[in-house]
C-alpha cells in the first residue's frame, strides 16, 4: 500500500497518522456526512411527500369532475326521462282506462251469467216425478221404470240448461280478453317498475355524486367507467375517420375544377387543402348541428338562448344539405374528369378510334359515388357524437395517468431518499469503524473520568 | 372588446401573410425541339408520340411548346405549337386534345431539312422559356445532337444563357460510324453536357421514353 510492504514500519505509521487524523476531524466529517446525505435525503422525502400531495389533489379533482359531470348527465338524462314519462302518463292513463273500461264489461257480462246459472231450477213435478220412480224402483226393482226417470230427469236438465248454453259461449269468450287485459295490465305495471327502478338508481348515483360528503362523491365517481365508453367512442371515431379518407379521395380530384390544379399552399396541393378545408367544414357543421340539438356539448352553443339554438340548428342543417348538394356535384365531376383523361391518354397514345365506345351516361360507379357524397357529411355531423366522449374522457383518463405518474414519482424520490440516508448512516458506521481504536480510548478515558468525580464525591 | 378585435386582426394578418408566403407555384414550361434534318426525320412520328404523351401528363397553367431544329432554328417559322393550359382540368385536358391536333399536322406535314441548327433551336427555346410564368423550365431535345450548320446560319459562336433551364437530351441515336467506336458516342454527349452547363443550365440525358417521362413527372 502506497509503495510500501506490509511489514515497513513507516506504513503503519501512515495508517495511524491517518487514523488519528480522521478521529480529530471525527466531528466535522460527520457533520459534512450527515448534511451531504441526510440533507439530499430530506430533500427527496420533501419531493415525494410534495408529489403525492400533488398526485392526490389531481385525483380528487379527477373525482369531482367525473363526479360533476354524472351529475350533469344524470340531471339530464332524469330530465328526458321525466319528460318522457311527462309525455306517456295521458297514454298510459288512456291504456288503463280502456283495460278497465273492458274489464268492467266482462264482469258486468260475468254476472248476468252467474244471474242465469243461478236462475237454474229443474221443475218441481220432474223432481217429484223421478223422486216417486226411484222409490217404486227400490221397491219394484223395476228396471223399465228406472230407465224412464232417468230419460225424464235428463229431458228436464236439457230444457232448463238449452237457455245457458249462450251464457256459456258468452263465458268462453269473455275469459280469454279478461287474460289478455290482466297481461296487459301486468306489463305496463312491469314497465313502470323497471322505469321507476332506473329512475331510483340514477336518483341515488345523483345524489351520491352531489353529497357533501367527499367519500361518497368518490365512491360514486369510482363506480363510473371512463375507459370503455372511451374506448368504444374511439372506435367510431376512427370508423369516421376512414369515411373522411374516403370523402377527402372523392372531392380532391374534383376540387381542381374550382380552384385549380397548378399552386401549392406550404407543401400541399391546392384541391388537397380546399378538399380538407370542406371536409373541415363538415365537420364543424357537424358539430354546431349536434350541440344545438342538445346532442353533445363541445361547443358553448348549449349555453346560448333557445332561439339563438333553434337558428343554429336550422343553420347547420342548411350547410349539411348544401355540403352533400355540393359533393354530389363533385362526384359528378369526378367522373368526367376521369373520362375526359382517359380520352387524352388514350389520343396520346394513338387509340382515338375507341373514344365513341368510351363515353358513357350515368354509370353505376357515379350513382354509389353520389350516394356516398350524400351521406359522408351526415355521418361526420354523426361523428360528433363521440367526439364528445373521446375529448371529456380524454382529459379523465389524462387525469387518472397524471396521478398515476406523480404516486410513481413520488414512490421513487422516497425510496431514494430511504437509500441515500441508509448510505450515509452506512457510511458513518464505516467512518467510526476505522477509528474505533481512537473512539475505544475515549471511551475508557471518559467512563474514567466520570467514575473519578464519583469515588471524590463519595 | 377592441382589445380583442385587435387581437383578431393581428392573427388574421398574421395568418394572411404567412398563407402568402407559403403559397406557391408548381407550374412548369415544357419547350421540346425535335430534329428534323435528314438522318433524323424518320425519329419524328416517335418525338411526336413522346410529346404526345409528356402533354397528357401536364397539369393546368403548364406550358408546352413544340419547335423543329432545322437549317436555321432561331425563327418563329421552327415553333409548331405553344399552348398555356387552361386552369381547370377538363378545360386543359381539352387543351391538350387541340394540341394533339396540331402535332398530328406537324407530322403529316414535315420535310427533312438540309442543316441541323441546335443551338439556334436552344436559344430560341430559351428564350420562349424566359418569357414565361412557369417555375421549372425544361428543354427536351430529340436529336441525335450532331450539328451541321449551314454557311448561311452559323450559330457555332451563339452565346447561350440557359440558367435555371434543364435540358434533357432523348433518343439520341448512335451514328452507324459509333458502332466500331462507341467513344464517340459519348464524348458527343459529353460536349454537349459540358456547352449547357456552360451556359448555366442542368443536362440530363434520358435514354428511352418512359425515363424521359421519369425525369418530368
Amino acid at each position: 500500500m502506497f509503495g510500501l510492504e506490509w511489514t515497513d514500519w513507516r506504513l503503519w505509521v501512515a495508517i495511524a497518522a491517518a487514523i488519528l487524523l480522521l478521529y480529530i476531524a471525527r466531528p466535522f466529517l460527520h457533520g459534512l456526512f450527515r448534511s451531504i446525505f441526510f440533507g439530499l435525503a430530506y430533500v427527496l422525502r420533501d419531493t415525494a411527500r410534495r408529489l403525492e400531495r400533488a398526485g392526490n389533489a389531481i385525483y380528487e379533482r379527477y373525482v369531482e369532475l367525473v363526479a360533476a359531470h354524472t351529475a350533469e348527465t344524470l340531471e339530464q338524462k332524469m330530465i328526458s326521462q321525466e319528460l318522457k314519462l311527462e309525455k306517456r302518463a295521458p297514454e298510459i292513463d288512456r291504456r288503463i282506462s280502456s283495460i278497465v273500461d273492458r274489464l268492467e264489461t266482462s264482469r258486468s257480462e260475468l254476472d248476468d251469467t252467474v244471474e242465469a246459472f243461478r236462475a237454474v231450477d229443474l221443475d218441481e213435478r220432474t223432481v217429484q216425478t223421478v223422486r216417486g220412480d226411484l222409490a217404486e224402483a227400490n221397491t219394484t226393482k223395476s228396471k223399465a221404470r228406472l230407465t224412464s226417470a232417468v230419460t225424464d230427469v235428463r229431458k228436464a236438465v236439457k230444457e232448463e240448461l238449452a237457455p245457458l248454453r249462450p251464457q256459456i259461449n258468452a263465458l268462453r269468450s269473455e275469459l280469454k280478453p279478461l287474460g289478455e287485459n290482466t297481461s296487459r295490465l301486468r306489463t305496463i305495471s312491469t314497465e313502470l317498475e323497471r322505469s321507476s327502478k332506473r329512475i331510483n338508481d340514477d336518483l341515488a348515483t345523483f345524489e351520491a355524486c352531489i353529497h357533501p360528503d367527499y367519500e361518497q362523491r368518490r365512491m360514486a365517481a369510482q363506480r363510473q367507467s371512463i375507459l370503455i365508453p372511451w374506448l368504444l367512442a374511439l372506435l367510431v371515431m376512427m370508423i369516421a375517420l376512414t369515411g373522411v379518407f374516403l370523402n377527402f379521395f372523392l372531392i380532391q380530384r374534383p376540387m381542381a375544377e374550382i380552384v385549380g390544379d397548378d399552386l401549392e399552399v406550404m407543401g400541399m396541393s391546392l384541391p388537397t387543402a380546399a378538399a380538407l378545408v370542406v371536409i373541415f367544414l363538415e365537420a364543424v357543421a357537424g358539430i354546431v348541428l349536434m350541440d344545438s340539438a342538445g346532442v353533445t356539448r363541445i361547443t358553448l352553443i348549449a349555453n346560448l338562448p333557445r332561439i339563438s339554438k333553434r337558428v343554429l340548428f336550422y343553420a347547420a342543417i342548411f350547410f349539411l344539405c348544401a355540403f352533400s348538394f355540393f359533393e354530389a356535384i363533385l362526384a359528378i365531376q369526378r367522373e368526367v374528369l376521369i373520362e375526359i383523361d382517359q380520352q387524352t391518354t388514350r389520343m396520346a397514345l394513338g387509340e382515338g378510334e375507341g373514344l365513341e365506345e368510351a363515353a358513357g351516361g350515368v354509370s353505376l360507379t357515379m350513382i354509389a359515388q353520389m350516394v356516398l357524397a350524400i351521406l359522408i357529411p351526415w355521418l361526420l355531423a354523426i361523428a360528433a357524437i363521440p367526439l364528445e366522449t373521446v375529448i371529456q374522457n380524454f382529459i379523465f383518463i389524462l387525469r387518472l395517468v397524471l396521478h398515476q405518474v406523480m404516486l410513481f414519482l413520488a414512490f421513487i424520490f422516497s425510496l431514494l431518499a430511504t437509500v441515500l440516508k441508509a448510505l450515509g448512516l452506512f457510511i458513518l458506521r464505516v467512518y467510526d469503524l476505522l477509528i474505533f481504536l481512537p473512539l475505544a480510548i475515549e471511551q475508557m478515558i471518559r467512563r474514567f473520568t466520570r467514575k473519578s468525580p464519583a469515588k471524590d464525591a463519595a | 372588446m377592441m382589445r380583442g378585435l385587435a387581437v383578431c386582426a393581428a392573427l388574421a394578418a398574421g395568418l394572411l401573410t404567412a398563407s402568402c408566403g407559403a403559397i406557391t407555384s408548381k407550374s412548369t414550361a415544357i419547350f421540346m425541339l425535335v430534329d428534323a434534318s435528314g438522318t433524323y426525320v424518320k425519329e419524328v412520328p416517335g418525338a411526336i408520340t413522346t410529346a404526345k404523351l409528356v402533354t397528357s401528363r401536364l397539369n393546368s397553367n403548364d406550358m408546352f411548346a413544340f419547335g423543329e431544329i432545322g437549317s436555321c432554328s432561331f425563327s418563329d417559322e421552327s415553333l409548331v405549337v405553344r399552348r398555356t393550359l387552361p386552369g381547370t382540368p377538363s378545360r386543359a385536358a381539352y387543351t391538350k386534345q387541340e394540341v394533339f391536333g396540331e402535332l398530328d399536322d406537324y407530322g403529316a406535314r414535315v420535310k427533312a431539312t438540309s442543316w441541323t441548327d441546335i443551338r439556334g433551336g436552344l436559344r430560341f427555346a430559351a428564350d420562349e422559356l424566359y418569357q414565361s410564368d412557369q417555375n421549372d423550365r425544361v428543354i427536351v431535345v430529340v436529336s441525335d445532337l450532331v450539328e451541321d450548320v449551314s454557311p448561311d446560319c452559323d450559330t457555332t459562336g451563339l452565346a447561350l444563357d440557359l440558367n435555371g433551364i434543364t435540358v434533357i437530351a432523348t433518343n439520341v441515336i448512335k451514328l452507324d460510324a459509333e458502332a466500331s467506336d462507341p467513344d464517340a458516342y459519348y464524348a458527343r454527349l459529353r460536349e454537349w453536357q459540358a456547352l449547357v452547363e456552360d451556359a448555366g443550365g442542368t443536362w440530363i440525358h434520358a435514354n428511352s421514353r418512359d425515363r424521359l417521362l421519369d425525369m418530368l413527372f
